[in-house]
């Protein structure tokens, strides 16, 4: 294994741990409010400072991470094996299928699914938990987000079974099945590697997005998304640089799974 | 010596006077920039009903009284003078000479006949006439000779000329044509001459306003006025900070903390205005909630220990970064004139509502908060999404309640949902929103008080008071309604709040403070905690230095 | 082939409509729906109460006979009347219409400009660090909210709403086609006839095209489709954020007030770009060798 895929998964890993173990590392938890300290700079007690109630910074970012890297990576990859079982068997096989299946993901396209997840969020008991809440909202936005992902990878299998390896295994006599599972889909890991990849941040900020509308995550769990929308406020980030500590950490969790997740090594 | 005097005295009348010796006039000119946050919809005046409209209804419409935003007292306009007749049951109007719209037509008796009839008209259900319709018949409106303009009410009405200040004085064929905005005369300082959706309204001087200044000069003093549409207030502050924009209305704190960092004279906190943050208990029989947390939310003990673990000047200091106060009850003080100077800042006592509630027969243990039967006490805010203040408020109240051992939960929806609950399902056990007190009368808020009310938040449109102190607070405020003595009006409105604040059906948390901005550039902006704070007198406006802007 | 693209417009058009049907009946059912917020307001009485939710009351036809009823009038050109803007949806759409297309538009141009150029750089170096380098750029960019790059832009100054816009887009969308686009030229440099041309001598720009461009075209070019998708998408809450009078902006406030005749129209306007953008990616893919039917 190189070098850095090894650092990468083992930095990973502690980023993991360090929020499982948020309950040790930050005892204070992410909802206590220390009242008489509101924005307070990082010290010893608060390492990332408080936020304006008072609530330990570093504390929140912990518990954060775990609704976020739990949450988001599980949506992103929901959303990238649905598009890639839709996707690759629209380009694989083609003829109606192939045409049914397309036009199904243009639906999924344009149509206004938020409406949808207010419905569910509606539907929920007012006295649902934070977490069961926001864990049924990434759900719906995997089994949602699967259409971007399947069009590009419809594609990317269109033009690959005409491949001369392709040809040559269905000459050899290789079934259809065997055809996917040992040819086809290694072949495209890259660009289900790079669909995965790209989603995991969506859903994370996705999840800020739809705070505006009452589907993100409530008081007072915290997540990357909410902390990530307070950059919003530029002054009082360029005053407070360590507020940009939960973009840092996103940056690096995702250099993380570009290293980490099965590519090719284009330096070859 | 004498020729030298003489030298002197020429020499006097030849130079100019100095600057220090003459008083400055304000300078006419410019064009005066500020955002309306949403887009206009309605420019018919007659139907006016959200912020935007209203906002440029203020800037081109006349009325026949204004409520002077700065002394809480009323001012003749259109109409020169008025008195009220018959108890309260009518009141007339003289109406002044020499009006004209902005295309040069004079305002007739006819123009006003046409907007009083048609505000009061049912039918119409123009949002200016909804105060005056408090039974089926509707008033008459009459001209008993001359200008004189006679308004007959169905039943007396204190205070019913102040509702004047929202009737818009227009003419039919003004209203024909608000679907062109540009093309409606006016009677206001400005109107309109173009509108470009999404993107602004501009609004040029009237050439014909009525109004004059000590000097004689006609006023408006500003050339232009342009209203941005501008929603997003981050942005909106960016844009005051450039120069761009010279007025802010309802600045929230953290913005005026980073303008008053920048640009200290330019941040204006005008102190307490009439807008509070408030909490109330779901008490509607048919709430589909378990019946054990209904009997809570119905308990005025447990109302009452709810109010007292509350924080308040926690909320005002860390929400509002001290712009804001702790509320004292359901009016502001600086509601001048009706505010109860008997009622103090209910005392913020945890240990205090845990004994409260332990007379109830509640018990903690293991820092949780049980009733009688074992029910662990736990129950759901919502609130609306999207507004920082109101999600940290709620923050704060969750850990304030969990300290006596209540796990609040926190729902934030968006505010069709959150409409749709506590309005039609009433499928909610407690909801935090924002109240704007718009009318300093009490008569303005009999929506909110009767039983039998829409508004009346938490338990709306009673067959029947379902409470004894309800029932008492209906009696007060019908009496009120119909009293001719302000003394006595008065003593009955200070009992309703008395009860309020005894009963506790909403916990008011904060007065919030009416925050501005107003650029240096500007002369005479005196901001107002009523709305629209710092234009209400748009027609005095300056800026300082003339038409540079 | 004349028949075949006739076939795929009708498969388009198809489900442009179940689409429209799909939102119509997506937001009947949402909470919030029918309700207006003056229900709220203090200073309406019992009558006046009464009066705004007759108004706001959706008819009690049922979804399916209100949208053929739509569909009907759309036909003619009416497009049916906004409840929260109070006027003609054509009138709308027209207005803002222009606006959306410009900022979405050039950002989808710059957006993919940036990143194929950056992938096909990354590509022909093929150096790890640059490779590094180039993916800590995207990585940023899909980081950041889209709501911090939109003020962002704004602070930057001397934009205006629409290139603040444009550049916002620009910014969500490069990330996206830069990484898809190196992995799949990635993996056709790979390939066994590149390393062959690249040892027998073929000039750089030649096997740049001819080798890496074309044999990949089809591939990227899927992503076409979605890349308007994604921009429209992040159109939303730039307009917003920007302030720029567009189709987001409108979605935005439709989808807050429930405004049914609009929310359906804007779904039946992306419905059909999403349709044709596809459709036109698959048109102008290259055919390759043997195909199976």
């Amino acid at each position: 294994m190189k070098p850095l895929r090894r650092a990468a998964i083992i930095l990973l890993a502690a980023i993991y741990l360090a929020a499982l173990s948020a309950g040790w590392i930050a005892p204070a938890g992410y909802a206590r409010q220390f009242r008489e300290s509101p924005g307070v700079r990082p010290s010893a007690m608060f390492l990332l400072g408080t936020d304006e109630l008072g609530r330990d910074s570093f504390a929140r970012l912990l518990y954060g991470s775990r609704v976020s890297l739990t949450l988001a990576p599980a949506a992103a990859a929901l959303a990238t094996l649905v598009g890639a079982v839709a996707g690759v068997g629209a380009g694989y096989w083609g003829g109606w299928i192939d045409t049914c299946l397309a036009r199904v993901m243009d639906l999924f396209l344009s149509v206004p699914w938020l409406f949808l997840l207010l419905t569910v969020r509606a539907a929920l008991p007012l006295n649902v938990r934070p977490l069961e809440s926001i864990g049924i909202t990434f759900l719906l936005l995997g089994l949602l987000g699967w259409a971007g992902p399947a069009r590009v990878l419809r594609a990317a299998a269109r033009d690959m079974k005409s491949e001369d390896f392709m040809i040559q295994a269905r000459a050899r006599g290789c079934g259809p099945l065997r055809l996917l599972r040992f040819h086809l889909l290694p072949n495209l890991a890259p660009v289900l590697a790079a669909q995965f990849w790209t989603s995991v941040p969506l859903f994370i900020l996705s999840e800020a997005n739809l705070g505006f509308l009452g589907l993100g995550v409530a008081e007072p769990l915290p997540s990357w998304g909410n902390l990530l929308a307070g950059l919003q406020n530029m002054d009082a980030v360029s005053s407070c640089p360590w507020r940009l500590a939960p973009l840092v950490l996103l940056l690096v969790v995702m250099a993380c799974f570009h290293l980490i997740v099965p590519m090719e090594d284009f330096s070859k | 010596m004498n020729a030298r005097w003489g030298c002197f005295a020429v020499g006097l009348l030849l130079v100019p006077p100095s600057r220090s010796a003459r008083i400055p006039e304000p300078a006419s000119g410019g064009e005066l920039r500020f955002c309306l946050h949403a887009e206009p919809k309605n420019f018919n005046p007659l139907m006016v009903s959200e912020e935007p409209d209203e906002a440029v209804r203020f800037l081109t419409g006349g009325v026949l009284i204004r409520l002077n935003r700065q002394t809480q007292v009323l001012d003749p306009e259109l109409a020169e003078s008025w008195q009220i007749l018959d108890g309260g049951r009518k009141i007339e109007f003289r109406l002044r000479e020499g009006v004209r719209f902005s295309d040069g037509s004079p305002l007739t008796t006819a123009d006003v006949l046409f907007s009083l009839r048609s505000v009061l008209d049912p039918a119409l259900h123009s949002p200016a006439g909804e105060p005056f319709r408090t039974g089926k018949d509707v008033p008459s409106v009459s001209q008993p000779g001359g200008r004189r303009i006679l308004v007959s009410l169905a039943a007396p009405m204190a205070g019913v000329d102040r509702l004047f200040d929202e009737v818009p004085i227009t003419s039919a064929r003004s209203v024909e044509r608000s679907a062109h905005p540009s093309e409606m005369p006016v009677l206001g300082p400005f109107r309109i001459v173009e509108y470009r959706p999404g993107s602004s309204v501009l609004l040029t001087r009237n050439p014909f306003y009525w109004k004059k200044d000590k000097g004689g000069r006609r006023l408006p003093y500003l050339d232009s006025v342009r209203l941005v549409i501008q929603q997003n207030r981050d942005l909106e502050l960016v844009r005051f900070l450039r120069g761009e924009i010279h007025l802010i209305n309802g600045l929230d704190a953290e913005s005026f903390e980073r303008l008053a960092a920048k640009s200290p004279g330019e941040a204006r906190d005008m102190g307490r205005s009439l807008e509070n943050e408030e909490l109330w208990f779901n008490q509607v029989a048919r709430a589909p909630i378990p019946a054990y947390r209904k009997q809570w939310f119905r308990s005025r003990e447990f109302r009452r220990a709810v109010a007292q673990a509350i924080n308040r000047a926690d909320l005002a200091r860390l929400v509002y970064r001290g712009h804001a106060a702790p509320a004292i009850g359901p009016v502001s003080p600086a509601n001048l004139a009706w505010f109860d100077q008997n009622l103090h800042v209910p005392a913020f006592d945890p240990d205090a509502a845990l004994a409260r509630l332990k007379t109830m027969g509640f018990s903690l243990a293991d820092s949780v908060l049980r009733d009688r039967e074992g029910h662990a006490v736990e129950f759901s805010l919502v609130t609306n999404s999207g507004n920082k203040s109101r999600e940290r408020l709620a923050a704060m109240i969750q850990q304030d309640l969990a300290r006596i051992g209540i796990r609040l939960n926190v729902v934030t929806l968006d505010f069709g949902s959150l409409i749709e609950r506590i309005t039609r399902t009433f499928d909610y056990e407690s909801c935090l929103l924002g109240m704007v007190n718009v009318d300093l009368d009490p008569g303005g808020e009999m929506n909110v008080w009767l039983s039998s009310a829409s508004s009346h938040a938490w338990n709306p449109a009673q067959p029947a008071p379902a409470t004894e102190w309800e029932a008492e607070i209906d009696r007060l405020m019908r009496e009120q309604a119909v009293a001719t003595s302000f003394a006595r009006r008065k003593a009955l409105f200070d009992r309703v709040q008395e009860i309020v604040v005894d009963q506790a059906p909403v916990v008011v948390l904060v007065d919030k403070n009416a925050l501005s901005a107003v650029s240096r550039s500007l002369g005479n902006v005196t901001p107002a905690v009523l709305h629209p704070q710092t234009f209400w007198n748009i027609d005095r406006i300056y800026f300082r230095g003339g038409a540079a802007h | 082939m004349r028949a075949r693209l006739v076939r795929s417009l009708t498969t388009v058009l198809l489900t442009v409509l179940l689409g429209g049907l799909i939102a119509a009946a997506l937001v009947r059912r949402s909470p919030g729906f029918g309700i207006d917020e003056r229900e709220f307001d203090a200073r309406y009485g019992e009558d006046g109460i009464r009066h705004i939710r007759e108004e706001a009351k959706p008819s009690g036809r049922g979804i399916l006979p209100d949208y053929l009823r739509f569909l009907a009038h759309a036909a003619t050109g009416d497009l049916g009347i906004s409840a929260s803007f109070h006027r003609p949806v054509s009138a709308l759409l027209a207005e803002r219409f222009p606006e959306t297309m410009h900022s979405a538009g050039a950002g989808l141009a710059f957006g993919w400009t940036a990143g194929m150029l950056l992938a096909l750089a990354a590509t022909a170096l093929a150096r790890p660090t640059f490779d590094l380098g180039a993916g800590a750029a995207a990585a940023l960019f899909l980081c950041l909210p889209s709501s911090v790059l939109a003020l962002a832009m704004m602070l930057a100054g001397g934009l205006g709403e629409n290139r603040a816009a444009a550049a916002v887009i620009a910014l969500v969308i490069f990330p996206r086609v830069f990484r898809y686009a190196r992995a799949i030229l990635g993996r056709t440099a790979a390939a066994p006839h590149v390393l062959m041309a690249r040892a027998k001598g073929v000039p750089p720009l030649r096997l740049l095209w001819a080798h890496l461009i074309r044999p990949s075209a089809a591939a990227i070019l899927a992503l076409l489709g979605v890349s308007v998708s994604v921009a429209f998408g992040a159109a939303i809450p730039v307009e917003v954020l920007c302030d720029s009078p567009g189709l987001g902006q409108l979605a935005w406030q439709a989808a807050l007030k429930r405004d049914l005749p609009l929310l359906i129209d804007i779904t039946l306007v992306v419905s059909l770009l999403a349709g044709i953008s596809g459709l036109a990616a698959d048109v102008l893919r290259p055919s390759r060798g043997v195909e199976e039917s």
